[in-house]
């Protein structure tokens, strides 16, 4: 399956993901490598990344050139943003002191910086050869033949985060696209990253493309408002009533359910990344060990659904193996995580046959079975009052998708 | 904000300066705190800390949550608790609500007072062995940390 192929599910790749991508081979469509860690750890990464992309079940993968970080002030900057901006040949794009300002950044710059990126991932898949040998070995599969390690799925240009076609780094985003249309031709996918669904939706009715890759900053599902969701649904829908094909580089559960609305697929984090904020926060690591709660289609502390399961085991009930006859808190660090990916494959896969009409009904029809099953008496008011604010996204979800658009 | 002590690191927030004192001293004192006995201060644990987790005889685990003001958090804590710890208290600075005592029995979850200095049982732990697996878990973990030893 593709990117733009309805529905695709991507992985965006961390280096700790290793083990539990390997467990989950075939589980999932491909992989979204994030430029910093392509370029900071590219021996590893990339053998990794080929070596999978060689295998049976062959996953396909694309890197994110992840340039917003250069448009901001990069107070604490890591080592990776620094080997991507070598990899971009400059740099001075990592701006410690002040935020970039689009005058900062000239045309010429631009255009060669496409033309880097477009190289670098041609280049990628015959980079990386000595390390083969020690992936194929962690995958238990033979050493790829050269013949099997696939290219990039598609170049996704660099980009700027806007706040609409009048913002001036959206000119800059334009150039970027046509630079790298021109050097990759019809292996380029352009990228619309925009600072709100408004600026989206202006972004989008300003591209004449036919598959779109989107980001909106810090678009928390399980946070946000009804008119915010709902906008956004419109916007996707605007789009694909243009012919657009839509993929998203961060979602979750409603943007599941957003293939009805015209989106060919998402990508996530393993256990965490379901939504993204441009700006750079001064530490990241490893996602906190969460429990996704297949029910409520969001992540729980894992104490909270383990505190559930023994009073309810209906609540947490899932048919993933890592899940079979074990609680929430039984599950380590890596099963934690590979039951979030196989629940969001399992999603994807119950909800595809739902009818527009009907998803506001099924969504509020979940959230009554599930305040009933938490307001039993049997369940202690303390469980009661922390489980319960978990749930109430789903009568937002199901708000904003109420009226579906015209 | 309490003025941090350098002499009792402990010493953290201001739950730790009124309760964990007298709580250090009452565990002693009832023998359920042995010289040799081990305990940790916020230990972490599935994402969050335990404010005081001490490990007796036979590895028996018992899990301390202290709070001066409203119980409801430190008793939803204390819940999740049961579930890795042999026992599981609350440590609060006033005799809670018959409401918050009831749930705090229903789900085996032991409550200290402590007032002016003293430290009241007002409702014991029973003594349940976790799941096998979360059991060999924490107690793994445990034994990754350096534990503090008592310094009463």
């Amino acid at each position: 399956m593709t990117l733009f192929q309805p529905f695709s599910h991507y992985l965006s790749y961390g280096a700790t993901d290793q083990q539990t991508l390997r467990d989950l081979a075939g589980r999932f469509s491909g992989l979204v490598v994030p430029g910093t860690i392509a370029a900071y750890q590219q021996r590893g990464t990339g053998g990794f990344v080929l070596s999978l992309s060689a295998t049976q079940a062959a996953a396909p993968y694309v890197i994110d050139s992840r340039f917003p970080l250069f448009q901001q002030r990069l107070i604490a900057p890591k080592r990776s943003h620094y080997a991507l901006a070598d990899l971009f040949g400059y740099p001075d794009l990592i701006e410690r002191r002040t935020a970039p300002r689009p005058g900062d950044f000239a045309t010429e710059p631009l255009l060669d910086m496409a033309q880097r990126w477009v190289e670098f991932n041609d280049a990628y898949h015959s980079a990386q050869g000595a390390a083969f040998e020690k992936y194929a070995r962690r995958l238990e599969e033979p050493i790829p033949q050269p013949e099997n390690i696939q290219r990039p799925e598609r170049i996704l240009a660099p980009y700027f985060m806007c706040d609409g076609r009048d913002d001036d780094w959206w000119q800059h985003s334009k150039t970027f696209w046509e630079a790298t249309r021109e050097a990759a031709s019809e292996r380029a996918a352009r990228v619309v990253a925009a600072k709100s669904v408004n600026a989206l939706s202006d972004l989008i009715d300003d591209t004449s493309e036919d598959e779109l890759v989107i980001w909106v900053s810090g678009l928390d599902e399980v946070a946000a408002g009804y008119r915010e969701l709902r906008t956004y649904a419109i916007a996707l829908e605007r789009a694909a009533q243009r012919g657009v094909r839509l993929f998203a580089l961060y979602g979750g559960f409603y943007h599941v359910l957003m293939r009805r609305f015209g989106l060919s697929g998402l990508s996530h984090g393993i256990g965490f990344g379901e939504y993204r904020v441009w700006e750079e926060l001064p530490q990241s690591g490893p996602p906190p060990a969460r429990y996704y709660l297949r029910r409520a289609h969001r992540y729980v502390p894992q104490d909270l659904a383990n505190a559930l399961a023994l009073r309810d085991p209906s609540l947490t009930a899932c048919p993933c193996p890592d899940c079979e006859g074990r609680r929430p808190l039984e599950l380590d660090y890596h099963a934690l995580m590979r039951h979030s990916v196989a629940a969001r494959a399992e999603e994807i896969e119950m909800w595809a046959p739902v009818r527009r009409a009907n998803i506001a009904k099924l969504l509020r029809d979940e959230l009554a079975a599930l305040d009933q099953a938490i307001r039993r008496p049997t369940m202690p008011g303390p469980l009661q009052r922390a489980a319960l604010p978990y749930v109430e996204h789903l009568d937002t979800w199901a708000n904003a998708l109420d009226s579906p658009p015209a | 904000m309490t003025q941090r002590d350098p002499t009792r690191p402990w010493i953290r927030t201001q739950e730790a300066a009124v309760l964990m004192e007298p709580l250090l001293a009452w565990l002693t004192a009832t023998q359920r705190l042995r010289v040799q006995g081990n305990i940790f201060i916020e230990f972490p644990w599935a994402g969050r800390r335990v404010d005081l987790v001490t490990v007796g005889k036979r590895l028996t685990t018992s899990a301390f949550e202290l709070k001066l003001g409203r119980i409801g958090r430190v008793l939803e804590q204390a819940i999740y608790n049961r579930a890795a710890f042999d026992r599981s208290y609350i440590v609060i600075a006033h005799v809670p609500g018959e409401q918050a005592l009831m749930e705090a029995k229903q789900c085996g979850v032991g409550v200290l007072i402590v007032q002016s200095g003293a430290v009241r049982l007002m409702l014991d732990s029973p003594l349940a062995r976790p799941g096998r697996v979360v059991r060999g878990r924490l107690l793994r973990s445990l034994g990754t940390r350096s534990p503090l030893e008592s310094a009463i």
